[in-house]
């Protein structure tokens, strides 16, 4: 196993796990290993402090009270007049409320379909950058250098040519991927956040 | 019901009927209102940590920089015979479109990187990264790579030396 594998399985353990591999490799990588022990610790710690869940009975009262606050109509007796009339009222007002509702989600719908439209001032924005982004100042076109997954390299840059050297195609002896160790101990490092600046 | 008009005598829902329209119109308003702050925002999907560091290779040099430990015997098979210093290390959230700016590097050097693309099917991220030092036109270098993975430029320096930028994002 890998030290990016070891660490998503620590993070999201699934069902059909390589636990004897896992223990290998956290036997070997003492920066994974520190990383489990931090994973446990946090894990007492939620254990230790997190609310008890509700019960069965708990949630069913909840929910009848839930229930008898929203359907109060059904339990008035439609007997007198007085009573029907108040039924029929209120019955009205839940149809104005339907058709308004539909009148509203109409609204709804048309206004969010004016909103996709792109304002002519978007796309060119849009375009602006692609422009920018792709073609250096010299207009030729910049070759895309793709890299594998699990494969570090180093691109020696000159003003005349790049040059892509493979100086890693996998862990370490052991599992140990040096790379990513050192991935995850340069990042909190930073002296200061990164300035980003909008194009 | 609506020929005798029963039921506009005893209706009392009125108010009812006049709350719920007004706020059915207010939502209506408010909630388109509401997603074009939203999309204005950058999408969690967008967002990428991003980390630039520089590393000065000098021959002849001694590492003495124990943060470089983790990778010091790497870097001594990578370039035999050089010294290696970190020179500086960002690191922080962007968003496509928005660089990264290294500037504490050797020889009035700057590494701006661009985050061109967040990531693609393949879980692939593509950035931008353009080295300018003083007058001279600056290089750009376009790569995809997966995510959780280094990877190093090499320019070469006046003096001789060697910067190295490594680039990683999560």
């Amino acid at each position: 196993m890998r030290c990016s594998e070891v660490i998503h399985e620590l993070a999201t353990p699934a069902a059909d796990r390589d636990s004897s591999a896992l223990a290998a490799h956290l036997a070997k990588c003492e920066s994974c290993a520190l990383w489990a022990k931090r994973d446990a610790q946090i894990e007492l710690l939620w254990e230790a402090t997190r609310p008890e869940s509700p019960s069965a009975a708990a949630w069913d009262a909840t929910w009848s009270r839930v229930s008898r606050s929203i359907e109060p109509a059904e339990r008035v007796a439609v007997g007198s007049g007085r009573l029907a009339v108040a039924f029929r009222a209120r019955r009205f007002a839940r149809f104005g409320l339907i058709v308004l509702a539909q009148a509203a989600a109409v609204l709804l719908v048309v206004s969010l379909m004016w909103r996709s439209e792109p304002a002519p001032h978007q796309v060119h924005l849009a375009a602006l950058d692609r422009a920018t982004h792709l073609q250096p100042a010299s207009g030729v076109q910049e070759k895309l250098i793709e890299i594998e997954e699990g494969r570090v390299v180093l691109i020696r840059v000159s003003s005349a040519a790049q040059q892509v050297v493979s100086i890693a195609s996998g862990p370490a002896e052991g599992g140990v991927d040096d790379w990513f160790v050192f991935f995850n101990e340069v990042e909190p490092l930073a002296s200061n956040s990164v300035v980003a600046m909008q194009e | 019901m609506a020929a005798n008009g029963e039921w506009w005598a005893g209706y009392r829902g009125w108010p009812i009927a006049l709350v719920g329209g007004l706020l059915a119109v207010l939502a209506s308003v408010l909630i388109p209102a509401a997603i074009a702050v939203v999309d204005d925002e950058p999408k969690e999907g967008a967002t990428r940590q991003v980390t630039v560091f520089a590393i000065q290779a000098q021959r002849g040099g001694k590492t003495t920089e124990p943060r470089l430990d983790a990778i010091k015997a790497r870097l001594e098979k990578l370039k035999p015979g050089y010294g290696f210093t970190l020179l500086d290390v960002s690191s922080g959230s962007i968003v496509a479109g928005e660089s990264a700016v290294v500037s504490k590097l050797a020889n009035g050097c700057k590494i701006k990187t661009t985050l061109t693309q967040s990531a693609d099917d393949s879980g692939k991220f593509e950035i931008r990264c353009e080295m300018s030092r003083g007058k001279d036109k600056p290089t750009a270098t376009r790569v995809k790579t997966p995510l959780n993975q280094l990877f190093l430029l090499e320019y070469p320096l006046a003096d001789g030396s060697v910067l190295l930028v490594g680039i990683g994002a999560r």
